[in-house]
């Protein structure tokens, strides 16, 4: 397929006349009416579309485009008049498609907005036949004082299939007023931005820290203490204003990791600091966990109701009903808990504490180079995890399953706080690898969670109508049933992945830990 | 991609109108739509505003190298391969072929892909070239004027189907320029209509029709709210009902 548009970057405001002057007398330039509207740029809070080199923007209510930096992917729909809009809230199409695939289940919040003033026009033959047509564009920020910054301005060209003469035409009569082909879509979102202290990707979900090797493993730790504090204190709005679930589940993991690494500094920082802490972070796992556990469910929701006959909906969409009552009260439970003195303190005296004790309170221990300290561990728990992972056979209970599944999590998270201090494509492959067998035992597990817990529900069934009991308890039998074919189906992977997981590692452990 | 061919073996019944107003219904229902203008006289680029490329010839059709001569309308989903001279003897080039019926077919199968329907504007005759349109369509609609000529060259393009051996079901008829005040018409429609493969829309004998010429514009671009734009979009909606159970 032909080129058939081309963009330009205005630097000042002109005139089509000019633009267009020169133009053989064959053709006819018909300018529409000027439309101002204002434009807001949408992404996720981690900035998932940016990452991915996508900018997605709403022009006036309902009308959103999604485009690549060099504007040459470029797709427009109507989508919902909302101000929390999902990928999911567009109906297909190519737009709602390529939403979902790169910003997955994550609201898209508004990030910057400006002002832009379209001039659309065309070009017509001698017939008064469209041969081409296009818009001139200028943005710009309007500030409180009522004034505006001009953030420069773009053509758009749009060619008709089959008159590629005056498209190819335009093109050189533009470039020699001085216009050059150019995108710039992605400069003004970073304008936009800036203009209010701020820069795309200043958040990221993704844990990524650089280290020193020869830095001590306190400094090392308070560096990813602090970095995890940042992440739990970002994300703590966007659970209270219950924005998306991926807000608590950023929470979670920052959490999980902040214990984790805190558990590995028992004799290096001292054991009543580890404990204090320890025990309020705990509290804070345990007030999140009940919520995040609903979230769970009710992401499967569409897919639960995939599994089932239509005879078994109505049961399965009474069950559904409960668990988003149910989350209703969890989450005023956790706003409380949030909102308390508690929770507040906490999380201040933490940023304290690794501030201003971690590194002076530590040990000999402690001052040993994060690299050392690194190597040891991220070999203990690999050999580890090769050696109870290879006296796992058919007949081993769930619960070896289960211990391998925490073994090979803490691993992730050591890869993953020392990532920085090893050869990138040995750590590259290792992660991958880990991720693998990590999933693997993560379906494993999280089916049996759901099995159990869909299990208890239905034995707590009682009350109410007495039809409405056995449909609910009917579906999630039925549930319960193809949940536990594909757990039987991924345990008999396990074999395989982990055969592959220690064939891969035997290679990279020694190049990396030698 | 379904193939909607207007045909009839008789000049003046409202064909190229009809091409020209279904091929927009089709495009503003939000289908990728191809009009295929076979007519040698052109009216329905005329319609559109589209000459054909200089380049393009019957020897290029023929090939089924259409691409490059299609060409964009004023409106979105809707493209025009413009006719040729050259055409009027396509029943000549097709019969050197070796007198296949199925060689249109063959050409069309190149834009497949890119289009979901695809609507011909074919040449008043009954020759190979007629043949071949027959077998190529999913669905033939034809204008039919409510007059005795007109009815009978209808029973002529029956006769061709059976010939043909193609399916009745795919043979579809509406009656065209009609006009009410006049007694024959009201009389033939009454002994035709009824008939299973006449369609329930009709296209009334009306001056938006006529001034299509004047304004080079479906009807439903120069006069939307008009009683002919209405009628077309009716008669659209109708043959695709029919175009799509096919």
């Amino acid at each position: 397929m032909k080129e058939t548009s081309k963009i330009y970057i205005l630097p000042k405001q002109m005139e089509l006349a000019v633009l267009f002057s020169g133009l053989s007398a064959k053709y006819t330039v018909q300018e529409g009416s000027t439309l101002v509207s204002s434009l807001c740029y949408l992404d996720t809070f981690d900035w998932l579309l940016y990452d991915k080199g996508f900018i997605c923007l709403r022009q006036g209510e309902s009308v959103y485009v999604l485009t690549d930096f060099a504007g040459e992917f470029r797709t427009q729909a109507d989508g919902p008049v909302l101000k929390k809009v999902f990928p999911q809230d567009f109906a297909g199409g190519v737009l709602g498609e390529k939403l979902c695939s790169v910003a997955g289940i994550r609201a898209l919040l508004p990030q910057a907005e400006i002002t832009r003033q379209s001039q659309p026009f065309q070009i017509v033959n001698r017939d008064q036949k469209i041969v081409l047509s296009g818009s001139l564009e200028w943005n710009q920020l309007l500030i409180p004082d009522g004034d505006a910054i001009d953030f420069g301005g773009s053509l758009r060209i749009q060619g008709v299939r089959g008159y590629d003469k005056i498209l190819a035409l335009v093109a050189d009569l533009v470039q020699s007023h001085g216009v050059k082909p150019g995108y710039s879509e992605e400069r003004f979102l970073r304008l936009a931005l800036a203009a209010k202290g701020r820069r795309p990707l200043e958040y990221r979900s993704q844990f990524s820290i650089i280290l020193d090797p020869a830095e001590s493993v306190v400094q090392a730790a308070q560096k990813i203490f602090l970095q995890l504090l940042v992440g739990m204190e970002r994300n703590t709005s966007g659970i209270i204003e219950d924005i998306d679930s991926e807000f608590l589940h950023d929470f979670r993991v920052a959490l999980r990791r902040t214990r984790s690494l805190l558990g590995s500094m028992k004799n290096r920082v001292p054991a009543a600091d580890v404990g204090r802490f320890q025990q309020g972070l705990q509290k804070i796992g345990l007030v999140t966990g009940p919520l995040r556990d609903l979230d769970v469910y009710l992401l499967e929701k569409n897919r639960y109701h995939s599994l089932l006959p239509e005879g078994l909906q109505e049961g399965l969409s009474v069950f559904f009903k409960d668990l988003a009552r149910q989350r209703v009260k969890e989450l005023q439970r956790l706003k409380k808990a949030f909102h308390s003195k508690g929770f507040q303190q906490l999380l201040t005296q933490w940023r304290r504490y690794v501030e201003d004790s971690l590194i002076s309170s530590a040990s000999a221990a402690g001052h040993t180079p994060c690299k050392k300290v690194a190597v040891k561990a991220i070999r203990k728990r690999l050999q580890g995890i090769m050696k109870d992972g290879a006296l796992i056979g058919p007949q081993s209970p769930d619960i070896d399953l289960h211990q391998l599944r925490i073994q090979a999590k803490k691993l992730r998270y050591l890869l993953e706080f020392y990532r920085s201090l090893f050869p990138e494509p040995a750590m590259d492959s290792l992660v991958k690898s880990l991720k693998k067998l990590q999933d693997n035992l993560g379906s494993f597990n999280d089916l049996s969670v759901q099995q159990r817990m869909l299990a208890q529900y239905q034995n707590e069934l009682a009350g109410g109508e007495q039809n409405k009991v056995i449909q609910v308890a009917a579906a999630l039998g039925g549930l319960i049933t193809h949940l536990h074919e594909e757990q039987v189906a991924v345990r008999q992977k396990f074999d395989q992945t982990f055969a592959q997981f220690t064939l891969v590692e035997n290679r990279n452990l020694l190049d990396l830990l030698s | 991609m379904k193939i909607i061919a207007i045909y009839s073996s008789k000049g003046g019944v409202g064909k190229t109108a009809a091409a020209v107003n279904l091929a927009y219904g089709s495009s503003r229902s939000g289908k990728r739509t191809l009009l295929c203008d076979m007519d040698p006289q052109g009216a329905a680029g005329f319609y559109y505003r589209i000459s054909p490329k200089e380049s393009f010839n019957r020897k290029q059709f023929l090939k089924g190298d259409l691409a490059p001569f299609i060409r964009g309308t004023d409106f979105e989903n809707l493209d025009l391969l413009p006719t040729h001279f050259s055409f009027r003897n396509l029943d000549i080039a097709l019969d050197g072929r070796g007198g296949a019926t199925n060689e249109l077919k063959k050409v069309f199968a190149c834009v497949k892909d890119e289009y979901e329907v695809l609507i011909l504007d074919c040449p008043p005759n009954m020759t190979l070239l007629s043949e071949n349109i027959i077998m190529a369509a999913d669905l033939v609609v034809t204008p039919v004027i409510p007059t005795t000529l007109s009815i009978l060259s209808f029973a002529q393009l029956v006769k061709l189907a059976e010939k043909l051996e193609v399916n009745r079901k795919k043979l579809a008829a509406f009656f065209s320029m009609v006009d009410r005040r006049k007694n024959m018409h009201i009389d033939t429609i009454a002994k035709f209509g009824k008939k299973k493969m006449f369609l329930d829309s009709e296209i009334p004998s009306l001056a938006d029709v006529e001034k299509m010429g004047l304004y080079r514009q479906p009807v439903a671009v120069s006069a939307p709210t008009s009683s002919a734009a209405i009628a077309y979009e009716k008669l659209w909606m109708e043959v695709w009902r029919k175009g799509s159970q096919l």
